[in-house]
């Protein structure tokens, strides 16, 4: 069914089995010398820039193919040790600011992760999901507006209907 | 920052996502789409605006009607990025795999 499919598909998801504790396994994303041991393109020599693992800090790196030189950045949303990651994965330019894709794959501009780590009898499984980051700001004002206008809307149908209820209520 | 249409700002709404895979099955006008859903049919009415504008549907008129069809080949481009991912992401956990066992060797176990 076309229907299925499509609503499958339009998040990612992926489980991965660690033969690892999931200490081990969540702290590989936690500092630059694990980030630089496995983290970037297998094509890429890929090396951390900064790495601020906190809420709202930024893993910035370089990824150079030898004719090319590419950045990357994933901002940290959630860090919940060991039991959870949530951060949002972009190609950058020098200065760790979002960049289109350069290379030509129709990509979302930034993705979200979501990684939850499980652990059973000493390895760990690492259940991922990624979706499009939310719309633009412009998007997000059209909806916000739409909100106000129905605020306005209930209120002013309340006010008629309050105004309704006291001519009644005033005849009865 | 710029405007975005494309495939992925459609797909980025949990909303959209729910209209494209009802308009995949068959052709529908706005107002079936909106009264499978609870947020406002001014919402509905902006999300099938967006979703025009990103390709992913054609907003054909009959009469009074405005009805919407889904652009199939289109949501094609959202496979391909899901394909994308999981091979990246594939591609990362070997090798983070790799470095856990590095790791685990030198380290042994408590």
């Amino acid at each position: 069914m076309k229907h299925a499919q499509t609503s499958a598909r339009a998040d990612f998801m992926l489980t991965y089995e660690f033969n690892a504790p999931k200490e081990m396994v969540f702290n590989a994303f936690a500092t630059a010398e694990a980030m630089n041991e496995w983290w970037g393109p297998a094509e890429s020599r890929n090396s951390t820039i900064t790495l601020d693992f906190r809420p709202g800090g930024i893993f910035h790196f370089k990824m150079d193919f030898g004719s090319q030189v590419a950045y990357g950045r994933l901002k940290f949303e959630k860090i919940e040790p060991y039991d959870l990651l949530e951060f949002t994965n972009a190609f950058a330019d020098e200065q760790a600011n979002v960049v289109k894709a350069p290379f030509d794959v129709p990509l979302p501009q930034e993705i979200a992760y979501r990684l939850v780590f499980s652990e059973e009898n000493g390895k760990t499984r690492i259940l991922i999901t990624g979706k499009p980051v939310n719309g633009t700001a412009e998007e997000v004002d059209g909806f916000h507006s739409i909100r106000e206008d129905m605020q306005r809307g209930f209120s002013s149908q309340f006010d008629q209907l309050a105004g309704y209820l006291q001519k009644t209520g005033g005849r009865s | 920052m710029e405007s975005r249409r494309d495939v992925f700002q459609a797909i980025a709404d949990p909303t959209r996502r729910q209209i494209i895979a009802m308009l995949s099955r068959q052709p529908l006008n706005v107002n079936t789409i909106s009264e499978q859903f609870d947020v406002s049919r001014q919402a509905v009415s902006l999300h099938v605006k967006i979703l025009a504008e990103c390709g992913l549907i054609v907003i054909k008129r009959q009469g009074r009607e405005r009805f919407c069809e889904a652009q199939l080949e289109k949501l094609n481009e959202v496979a391909d990025w899901v394909d994308h991912c999981r091979q990246f992401w594939t591609q990362q956990f070997k090798s983070l795999d790799k470095y856990l066992a590095k790791v685990r060797s030198q380290k042994p176990k408590k």
